[in-house]
């Protein structure tokens, strides 16, 4: 047992992740040709757009439930929406944040991009402490308005009148994942822009326009989206329920910022809070970058059930930096 | 040998026309074909047959959302409350709505059919049905089973679907025969209907499955046309105006040759063409909506399709006791299109605005990067 | 001329002072009964370092004396340099200084001057350039007058405080500019391979302290604190490879008297942390009291010794753009130097090292005029007696005259801890 652990405390957690997110990658982008489906309510982007997915992000979904008039919404389908909701909770609390880290195909979509970048030499972008805290909020605010934008289509705010159908999916629209991941599946039908009505002309416009930002944002900075991800901000919610959890022991931290260095997203916490024993903050994928940085003994670690599964040690961490690359 | 344009093409045109008020010619109603179409669930038994067309909530979503007049906008409605309660979805949302609000959008793709009902209820149109009718389903699985069809009163008969993944997900075929002697003739009819019975609910099991999205032939019809590619992967509507119909005719389950296909368009584009060696017909489908400005453009506008195959065979045969020397075959069928995507999807703009976004947050960056490399100059006070 | 004859006479008598001062210090070390024999290298490393005035490490490479911990060595490295750390401990060289140095100024400051002045005619040819972080005021005024000397000076700009985000940036863009200053010193270009290289070198380096740090824990003491000073002491100059290779032995010498349970002093003897200002060769009077009076340093808190290999630089991107403020954030982040203010992370180390090490009393150590550390010395006081950790508080110099004086503090002290046990026991 304790050499079981040992090695797995001696891994690489990156190299794991990279296949991981391969294997996760093929799985919900091809998924489609081998007859699987892993479930529908998925917390991560696999794209319903794309037609071999193999299992497909809750968002969508979700935000169609939410088109429903309050009566519909307050009665028989209510439970439906509620079984929805109740199943993403249910995947969620499996993997917890890792669902970013190690299986969202878009993050992964990042992090090849990144990969592409360090190859090529190009320096990557931070945010200062202001603004990142400042981008953070984004996202929920996204996840409020594609909540609100399909509420108003099933009811009347205000008196106001509904909004059309063509309102429907509004994050869907925007986000990266429809126009790019039915790429993989030879689709291209996603670049367009949508003239058939003017929300859709807006919409389709937006997507396109994001997709770009997108592509340049995430080369130049890491993980660029999922600090805008609504996913993540719903995710948020649940996290504290969830069987994987990341801990930090604050006793055992130097405060020497290894952890902060090589976290994709910049959260400060993992280096200086010393205070929480639960470190899974909001942007945080769970890539476990930072416990593998960790030189100190047993300071950071992942555990599943209260069972540690993978903890910083000092030999893993001299293992890992001394052994021999290119 | 008959005239290429048969009077049950043109019956068909007419019952199609005179569903959108457009009626030109009423003494031509006289058709060879038998013709299946859902039934309006509210409707008594004795009631009048209304004219075929096209599945619930066609003639509602196309008049509301082409902006038709109000008359047949009305005409449409007031099935639906009912109906919407008998499935158990109040105030479901129609037209581009539905089960897959997202997929509708740019694909076009239309969902009517993409909505599970416990019990479909079809009429036969026209009403002169022979006594010896009958009606048989061709399920997803393959399977066939009989129907029942009853004559005496009025030609609807009814399919009970259960509401699950089952044998009955997916595309089902469903068949009304009769014959009879007619002018030393014996005249063998076939109507052929295609439902898809499936509901997001379900899951998605059968998705992309070859086997079940198949089009089908039922060996016991006498002439079946069989329709490929007319659903995509997930059983929504795929065809498209301007796409080509790859058109299979079966009799009793072996292509044949040299039958007559006429496809006609509910806005009266026609076309004729015989079946190939194989059995085969290939049709392009007429590209046929232009709205004034591309504001008025509705992307779920629907086209509908009818089509005839006919042929007849020397030779005698004998039906209850009765000898003739000619038998002539003939089958309907019909189907719906929606505007091509690239009629409103532009892949020019959508890449510009892609570059835009790429090379505007690039060159921003870049710019950063630059102005991040001179040193501070100088700190301004904000007062 | 006259001058010159002085200059050379001072140099000759300073020199032999050094001699016999490191004589007496490795003399005292090795008086302890079950040296391990693979400190003899060590041994004989300071021997001859020290035998014949200050040799410095001579192998044809170019040489950048350092002045502070704080100096990325790393960079040096990778641009074809050999660091080496100046800091002495020699009261020799202490007393040289004093005459030009104020009195009250801090002993180590002093002697590194000392060192400075009396080989003027050789170091100043001899390194291409000194590097000073600008951490106490004492090292920051010193640049000035290394410049007055004609030493060829380089100033690391370090902030004061390690907390605020801007104070992160600044330090790492001093940090770049010094990669560039240092390898247009240095002729060479420092690239992201041998700038990986000498991170490697440094980690392996780290590694092995670390090892050594752990059996220096063990509650069966396989080696004593005062070896571990000779031991971290010698990497200031040592040829790292070289280093390393005799910590390996030494390491596997500790492992097989752990196996053996073979004890280098009585196991009961007191476990004691050991902060402060920081012992360097030969000044190490204390940590040698301390063991003389029966006590055991199990850990140490000090800039000479545990905090000089226990952090270790962590990179995402092999790409000097990455490198480069990952060595700099090496050097700040988990900094515990009392420059640095809030620096509540000192008693945080402190107490985990009293607590990972299950240390019974900490003895503090502050060089009169090292104000930075006579400062903290209540607030670590403090700390610890709320744990109920005893804690000695010496405030010394460089000068043997106080010897008497102290072994009889330190040998009450430790003998309160005795007391202190048998009473809890």
């Amino acid at each position: 047992m304790s050499s079981i652990r040992r090695f797995l405390n001696n891994s690489d957690i990156n190299r794991f992740r990279f296949y991981f997110q391969l294997f996760a990658f093929v799985l919900l982008v091809y998924g489609g040709y081998l007859a699987i489906n892993i479930g529908e309510q998925l917390p991560t982007f696999a794209c319903v757009f794309g037609e071999k997915r193999g299992g497909s992000c809750y968002l969508l979904g979700f935000q169609h439930q939410m088109t429903f008039p309050y009566a519909r919404l307050f009665s028989g389908p209510g439970i439906g929406v509620l079984i929805g909701l109740a199943t993403f909770a249910g995947f969620f609390i499996i993997f917890n944040k890792a669902w970013c880290g190690f299986a969202c195909p878009l993050g992964t979509i990042q992090d090849w991009l990144t990969i592409l970048r360090r190859k090529m030499g190009i320096y990557y972008s931070n945010y200062s402490e202001p603004v990142f805290k400042g981008l953070s909020t984004i996202k929920y605010i996204l996840l409020a308005l594609l909540i609100l934008i399909p509420m108003a289509i099933g009811n009347s705010f205000f008196g106001l009148p509904t909004l059309n159908h063509d309102f429907g999916v509004p994050f869907c629209m925007i986000c990266p994942g429809r126009t790019l991941l039915p790429l993989f599946n030879g689709d291209i039908s996603q670049l367009t822009i949508d003239f058939s009505s003017k929300t859709k002309m807006v919409f389709s416009g937006l997507g396109m326009g994001v997709t770009g930002m997108f592509l340049a944002g995430a080369f130049a900075k890491k993980r660029f989206f999922c600090l805008f991800c609504p996913m993540s901000a719903l995710h948020y919610i649940f996290s504290r329920a969830s069987l994987l959890r990341l801990t930090k022991d604050g006793e055992k931290c130097t405060r020497c910022g290894n952890c902060y260095r090589v976290c994709d997203v910049g959260i400060r916490a993992i280096a200086d809070d010393l205070d929480h024993k639960n470190i899974v903050k909001d942007d945080c994928m769970m890539c476990l970058k930072c416990v593998s940085a960790c030189p100190e003994d047993d300071c950071l670690k992942a555990t599943y059930l209260g069972i540690p599964l993978y903890e910083s040690t000092a030999e893993g961490f001299f293992r890992r930096r001394l052994k021999k690359d290119d | 040998m008959k005239g290429v344009y048969s009077r049950g093409f043109f019956a068909t045109c007419l019952s199609l026309v005179l569903l959108l008020g457009l009626c030109p010619d009423l003494s031509m109603a006289k058709t060879d074909a038998i013709w299946i179409a859902p039934a309006k669930a509210e409707r008594k038994p004795s009631g009048q047959p209304g004219q075929p067309h096209h599945p619930e909530g066609h003639g509602e979503s196309s008049a509301q959302q082409s902006g038709r007049p109000a008359q047949t906008s009305q005409a449409g409605r007031p099935g639906r409350p009912e109906q919407a309660k008998q499935s158990g979805r109040p105030g479901r949302p129609s037209g581009s709505g539905g089960e897959h609000a997202g997929h509708g959008g740019s694909s076009g793709r239309f969902e009517s059919e993409h909505r599970p009902l416990p019990v479909r209820t079809y009429q036969i149109v026209p009403e002169q049905l022979l006594p010896e009718a009958r009606a048989m389903i061709l399920q997803a699985d393959g399977t066939a089973r009989d129907l029942d069809v009853e004559t005496c009163h009025t030609n609807v008969f009814s399919v009970k679907l259960p509401m699950e993944e089952g044998p009955m997900h997916g595309p089902n075929n469903i068949y009304v025969f009769d014959q009879q002697i007619k002018d030393g003739v014996l005249e063998v009819r076939t109507a052929k209907w295609l439902t898809i019975h499936h509901s997001c609910g379900w899951g998605h099991d059968y998705r992309n499955d070859p086997e079940r999205l198949k089009a089908r032939s039922l060996e016991s019809a006498p002439l079946d046309i069989v329709v490929d590619n007319l659903w995509d992967g997930n059983f929504h509507n795929a065809l498209h105006s301007g796409d080509e119909l790859v058109i299979r005719v079966f009799s009793y389950g072996k292509p044949v040759a040299g039958v007559t296909l006429t496809i006609i368009t509910e806005k009266g584009w026609t076309k004729r063409k015989k079946t190939d060696a194989d059995g085969i017909a290939r049709v392009q489908l007429i590209r046929d909506y232009y709205p004034s400005t591309w504001q008025l453009f509705k992307r779920t506008e629907l086209g509908k399709l009818a089509m005839t195959a006919e042929f007849t065979k020397e030779g005698a045969s004998n039906y209850k006791g009765e000898v003739v020397d000619k038998t002539h075959y003939i089958s309907s069928f019909s189907w719906k299109y929606v505007p091509a995507g690239d009629d409103y999807n532009s892949y020019s703009y959508g890449l510009l605005i892609g570059s835009l976004g790429f090379l505007g947050s690039g060159f921003g960056i870049f710019q950063y990067r630059l102005k991040r490399r001179k040193p501070k100059k100088t700190v301004v006070f904000d007062e | 001329m006259i001058e010159s004859e002085r200059q050379a006479r001072v140099k000759k008598s300073t020199s032999l002072h050094l001699a016999m001062e490191a004589a007496e210090t490795l003399r005292q070390i090795t008086e302890f009964p079950d040296n391990p024999e693979s400190m003899a290298y060590f041994y004989d490393l300071y021997q001859s370092r020290f035998k014949d005035g200050m040799i410095l490490p001579q192998n044809g490479k170019k040489l950048v004396g350092t002045m502070c911990l704080q100096v990325p060595d790393e960079l040096i490295v990778a641009a074809g340099a050999v660091p080496v750390r100046l800091c002495s401990g020699a009261y020799a060289f202490d007393q040289a200084g004093g005459d030009f140095m104020p009195a009250k100024s801090c002993p180590l400051v002093r002697a590194t001057m000392g060192m400075l002045q009396v080989n003027n005619d050789t170091m100043k040819d001899n390194l291409s350039t000194v590097v000073i972080p600008t951490t106490c005021d004492q090292k920051r005024s010193s640049a000035q007058m290394l410049r007055d000397m004609d030493y060829p000076v380089t100033v690391l700009e370090m902030p004061a405080t390690k907390e605020s985000d801007e104070a992160r940036t600044y330090w790492q863009e001093s940090v770049k500019q010094f990669a560039l200053t240092i390898q247009k010193i240095c002729g060479r270009k420092i690239t992201a391979k041998s700038l990986n290289a000498a991170v490697r070198s440094k980690l392996e380096a780290g590694k092995l302290f670390r090892s050594l740090q752990q059996l220096r824990t063990e509650s069966n003491p396989v080696i004593l604190g005062k070896d571990i000073w000779l031991v971290s002491n010698s990497y200031f100059f040592d040829d790292p490879d070289q280093w390393c290779q005799a910590v390996r032995g030494l390491i596997a010498e500790l492992e097989s008297r752990k196996s053996e349970n073979f004890s280098a002093i009585n196991r009961k003897a007191p476990r004691l942390l050991f902060t402060g200002s920081p012992p360097i060769f030969p000044n190490l009077k204390l940590p040698i009291l301390v063991e003389q009076a029966g006590g055991l340093v199990v850990a140490d808190e000090t800039c000479s010794s545990q905090r000089l290999l226990h952090d270790a630089v962590v990179f995402d991107e092999k790409n000097l753009y990455d490198m480069v403020p990952a060595i700099a954030d090496r050097y700040l982040k988990p900094c515990t130097c009392p420059c640095l203010t809030p620096n509540t992370d000192r008693a945080k180390k402190i107490l985990d090292l009293v607590k990972s090490s299950r240390v019974e009393g900490v003895v503090y150590q502050a060089f009169s005029g090292c104000m930075p550390y006579e400062m903290e010395q209540r607030a670590i006081g403090d700390m610890l007696s709320r744990e109920g950790i005893p804690m000695l508080f010496v405030e010394t110099d460089y000068s043997p005259e106080d010897q008497g004086q102290l072994s009889t503090r330190v040998e009450a002290f430790i003998e309160s801890i005795k007391v202190r046990r048998r009473k809890t026991q």
